[in-house]
């Protein structure tokens, strides 16, 4: 599935619109049980609509990361 | 449609409204936290006294602000009694059919019926970030205005989404190419942030919107169900110094005892008739303690009139707010809303630099892909002759 160069972040083929949009859906779905558990509820409800929303927010941080990490290893390369 | 259609409609959807939704991403960032703002800013708060302290009667509370503030009249009382408990914030004005931006605020002890402030409420920097936020010092236009901008965010957000797939298909999820040239940074980031938010900027978008229309809904309830409730009052002679305020607060307590008023409009007033106080009650769950249920009373006898759950269109409204405000988790979802709002605020800048940056020029200089996923998959060539041409 990956390019010869791991960091590239380029795929063999082109992707489809399922393969694309996968993970959005996943993070749109979290994002909407983010909302919606703490009007059902307090405490707990809350807790769950914290980390649900904290989920696309991570999904950045970890693209970041991954990101330097790339920049090092094509450097050094 | 295909992709150059698609790619024009973001173009000019977020062009025309990146600037306003900058400036309400910026001033929405303090008013997430206007309760946290308002405490530590020193708001004033009722003196310790015993917990089991009877409240006064709310016809002296309603007494001591006319004496504090004689040439005016009550609009509005309410309480919140989780932020701020055994208070009553009571809103003057000039007349009852004043302009609705008049709001002359006296602060009572609800336990002493004493005044205890007269906070400025059209002075300071959360005023001048509120306004700017609801209407830009512009009225009504200004709100509605600012409706429609939200309305064309949600064009971009749509349109930003059916580009997404052509620009990252060949792409693995979340690349940010660091050691690519700028344009293709910003593109990378602008396309990770913008995908990542997509259902809660829509979310905030939306409901932005629908709260631009709270007078006109609330208007328009006016006209319809409080109309018809206070049907058998027309033509009487409007009450012009409304007494009873705690018979009346008491008789609309009675009808949902396991609800507690939240606000109290006086006869005259924009959510009240001629003849009666409407109380607003609330529920204690998340969600009802936002479904205002209103209880018309007769302010010349404190006999209930009628009460009703609000029809679709104001429960809409109602809900609308906490969705927009995201004060219903507590405090992390304030700082979730404070971190998401940023990153909104860097996905509309890194989509003003990426238009601001002719991208033909500089993908050319540098060799990138863009031409393609613009064209929809034409070889580049063929797709920059077309950009140029267009």
């Amino acid at each position: 599935m990956k390019h010869s160069d791991p960091w590239s972040m380029r795929t063999e083929h082109v992707q489809s619109p399922r393969e694309v949009f996968r993970i959005p859906v996943l993070l749109g779905v979290a994002t909407a049980v983010g909302l919606l558990s703490a009007l059902f509820g307090d405490d707990g409800w809350d807790v769950l609509s914290w980390l649900a929303l904290l989920v696309p927010i991570a999904v950045v941080g970890w693209a970041w990361r991954r990101a330097g990490r790339a920049a090092a290893a094509t450097r050094n390369a | 449609m295909n992709v150059r259609a698609w790619s024009w409609v973001h173009k000019w959807s977020s062009l025309i409204c990146t600037v306003f939704m900058l400036l309400l991403c910026l001033t929405g960032l303090p008013l997430i936290f206007h309760e946290e703002i308002e405490h530590l800013s020193g708001a004033v708060e009722a003196p310790a006294m015993p917990a089991d302290t009877p409240a006064a009667s709310l016809d002296s509370v309603a007494e001591a602000a006319r004496a504090r503030r004689p040439n005016d009249v009550i609009r509005f009382m309410f309480w919140d009694r989780e932020e701020h408990p055994n208070l009553t914030f009571v809103s003057m004005a000039s007349s009852v059919d004043a302009p609705p931006d008049e709001n002359n605020a006296v602060v009572v002890d609800s336990r002493t019926a004493k005044v205890l402030d007269e906070p400025k409420t059209n002075e300071g920097f959360m005023y001048v970030m509120l306004k700017l936020h609801v209407d830009m010092f512009a009225g009504l236009p200004g709100t509605l205005f600012l409706g429609f901008m939200g309305l064309l965010m949600v064009v971009a957000i749509v349109s930003g989404v059916v580009l997404y797939y052509p620009f990252t298909r060949r792409l693995e999820f979340g690349a940010l190419r660091r050691r690519r040239s700028a344009r293709v940074k910003w593109l990378d980031l602008h396309n990770l942030l913008g995908i990542v938010t997509v259902v809660w900027l829509l979310v905030v978008g939306i409901t932005g919107s629908i709260n631009t229309l709270d007078r006109i809904i609330l208007g328009i309830w006016q006209q319809d169900q409080m109309a018809e409730m206070t049907a058998p009052y027309k033509g009487l002679p409007p009450v012009t110094d409304p007494g009873l305020v705690d018979a009346s607060f008491r008789a609309a307590q009675a009808t949902a005892p396991d609800m507690e008023v939240r606000i109290v409009a006086f006869p005259g007033t924009m959510f009240s008739s001629p003849h009666h106080y409407t109380f607003f009650l609330k529920g204690n769950t998340p969600v009802t303690s936002r479904l205002l249920k209103p209880a018309l009373v007769d302010a010349k006898t404190g006999q209930l009139t009628a009460s009703r759950d609000m029809p679709w269109y104001v429960k809409t409204l109602f809900l609308s707010q906490p969705l927009h405000f995201g004060d219903y988790g507590a405090l992390p979802l304030k700082i979730i809303w404070a971190v998401l709002d940023l990153i909104a605020i860097v996905v509309l800048g890194s989509g003003l630099y990426l238009w601001l940056r002719k991208p033909k020029a500089v993908a050319l200089e540098e060799g990138d892909e863009v031409p393609e996923v613009i064209a929809g998959g034409q070889p580049a060539p063929a797709a920059i002759a077309q950009r140029s041409g267009s």
